[in-house]
């Protein structure tokens, strides 16, 4: 072959060389491209199930949560059985009350019950409990009044009921009245300043109006802790 | 002579063909064409890449008996207005009178006073500026109407120059080849031939041939005129692998005129 021809043959195969590394080149890249679109794919489909799962995860929070929901029926039916309601009231009156509740059907629906559960209103009564147990009555009087102030500065249901149960501790019937009145103000769904406000007007001898406004609450809510009361009271 | 050696010499440089079936270069020659029929003459500007057909288009002006005007082409670029003037005096045959610019200029005037005169400059582009401006104020005299072929980058940026930019002139471009016009070109060149398997084998690689040649007219003569040089001497050496064309040598007469860079 001519130095010619043979020096352009070999170019020729330099050159093909490189068009064929190009179009394999592109070729990996597309390869790469696409199997990496696939992965991901892939990855975007499965993550669906995922979510699916995710989701029933939360049907089965919501459905533990309509369960928990659904509990405080079943604890409340136990409340009423227990004997620490019973201890203030006479197992006849416990009877009658109990009969009063079902007649009225006070756990029919779960909304009901939804709205009862946030009723115990626990934490600060304890607290006004564990004042109890440290401080005599000066410091009683004095944290008193530090709660009034702090009541007067930003009114709150939580500080008006505490109060109010401190009075009624302290026999102050006309006072935890006052204060139980202010938390019902605050805060209608409580059932707690219905009772203490209730039971102070009992303590101070109008036996009617305690009554009465007991039964007010009833219209509005089913209490069994109102129940209670009012047959013990209408004995 | 060899069989290739023939179908080379169809795709010789300045070898006769239908050119001027190719639209764009149809298109440039019917426009200057129409711009000479105007009273006032005017600087024409043609504008191609190389291998585009300027240098064809004027020599087609020059020898077509149609036209109106006396045509007069500078195939290489003149250096002085003095000398621009001298190769026009030495066209109609006379001598200059005088080495004066003035007196030679009234010379010329004077020689190409009967007749329009259409003066082409080639490779415009390498005229000095004083030279181009010259030729520029010339053309506002309505004696001569005078045509600059240049390539297209090289005009552009004169074109761009302040002088030349507010004064009136007409730009005319030649395109490129269209691959079908290609395909033509290389049929018309190997029908005359009377070989089929050479036909054919163009025909069926028109695309490739288009392709490499980049649409250029120069550049796809030179293509076909090397690939059939490669098989004469491949044939005188008696290489079997290269007696028939085939893509591969294609290739390499692309690799040979460097259209393609290994």
């Amino acid at each position: 072959m001519s130095n010619r021809l043979e020096d352009l043959h070999s170019q020729y195969k330099r050159y093909r060389l490189k068009q064929w590394l190009k179009v394999f080149g592109a070729a990996v890249i597309l390869f790469l491209l696409f199997g990496l679109g696939g992965y991901l794919l892939i990855e975007g489909l499965n993550e669906p199930p995922q979510k699916t799962s995710l989701s029933a995860s939360k049907m089965e929070v919501k459905k533990t949560a309509s369960k928990k929901q659904e509990k405080p029926k079943i604890e409340l039916k136990k409340r009423e059985d227990s004997p620490s309601y019973t201890l203030s009231v006479s197992e006849d009156a416990l009877e009658s009350s109990i009969k009063n509740i079902e007649e009225k059907k006070v756990l029919e629906t779960v909304e009901k019950t939804v709205i009862q559960k946030p009723k115990p209103v626990v934490a600060k009564p304890t607290e006004v409990k564990e004042y109890k147990n440290y401080f005599d009555e000066v410091e009683q009087e004095k944290s008193r009044d530090v709660w009034i102030e702090k009541y007067n500065q930003k009114k709150s249901y939580a500080l008006a009921i505490s109060i109010a149960k401190q009075y009624y501790s302290d026999k102050e019937f006309k006072q935890a009245g006052i204060w139980a009145k202010r938390a019902n103000q605050l805060d209608r769904n409580k059932e707690e300043a219905w009772l203490f406000y209730a039971k102070s007007v009992y303590a101070l001898g109008n036996v009617t109006k305690a009554i009465r406004i007991l039964n007010i609450y009833l219209q509005y809510k089913d209490s069994s802790k109102a129940e209670l009361l009012l047959s013990e009271w209408s004995r | 002579m060899s069989r290739w050696l023939e179908y080379a010499a169809q795709f010789e440089e300045g070898t006769q063909n239908p050119y001027f079936e190719v639209r764009s270069a149809y298109q440039a020659l019917a426009g200057v064409k129409r711009l000479l029929t105007q009273d006032k003459g005017q600087m024409i500007f043609l504008l191609g890449q190389p291998g585009s057909g300027k240098s064809y288009l004027l020599n087609h002006l020059l020898k077509d008996e149609e036209l109106e005007n006396r045509p007069v082409l500078f195939e290489t670029p003149v250096s002085s207005p003095k000398a621009f003037f001298i190769r026009l005096i030495k066209h109609m045959r006379h001598e200059p009178l005088s080495d004066d610019l003035e007196s030679l200029k009234e010379q010329a005037e004077v020689l190409f006073a009967d007749k329009k005169t259409l003066i082409m400059l080639d490779e415009a582009q390498l005229i000095n500026e004083e030279t181009l401006e010259f030729v520029r104020i010339l053309s506002d005299s309505r004696l001569f109407w005078i045509v600059c072929a240049m390539h297209e980058e090289e005009g552009q940026a004169i074109l761009n120059k302040s002088h030349f930019r507010s004064r009136p002139h007409k730009v005319i471009e030649l395109g490129q080849l269209s691959a079908k016009e290609s395909d033509m070109y290389i049929n018309t060149q190997l029908i005359f031939t009377h070989d089929k398997s050479i036909l054919d084998f163009h025909q069926a690689h028109a695309k490739k041939i288009y392709q490499l040649s980049k649409g250029n007219f120069r550049y796809l003569k030179k293509l076909i005129y090397t690939e059939f040089s490669l098989l004469d001497e491949a044939q005188e050496l008696g290489l079997k692998r290269f007696e028939e064309p085939s893509k591969a040598l294609l290739i390499m007469a692309a690799i040979e005129i460097g259209l393609i860079n290994v």
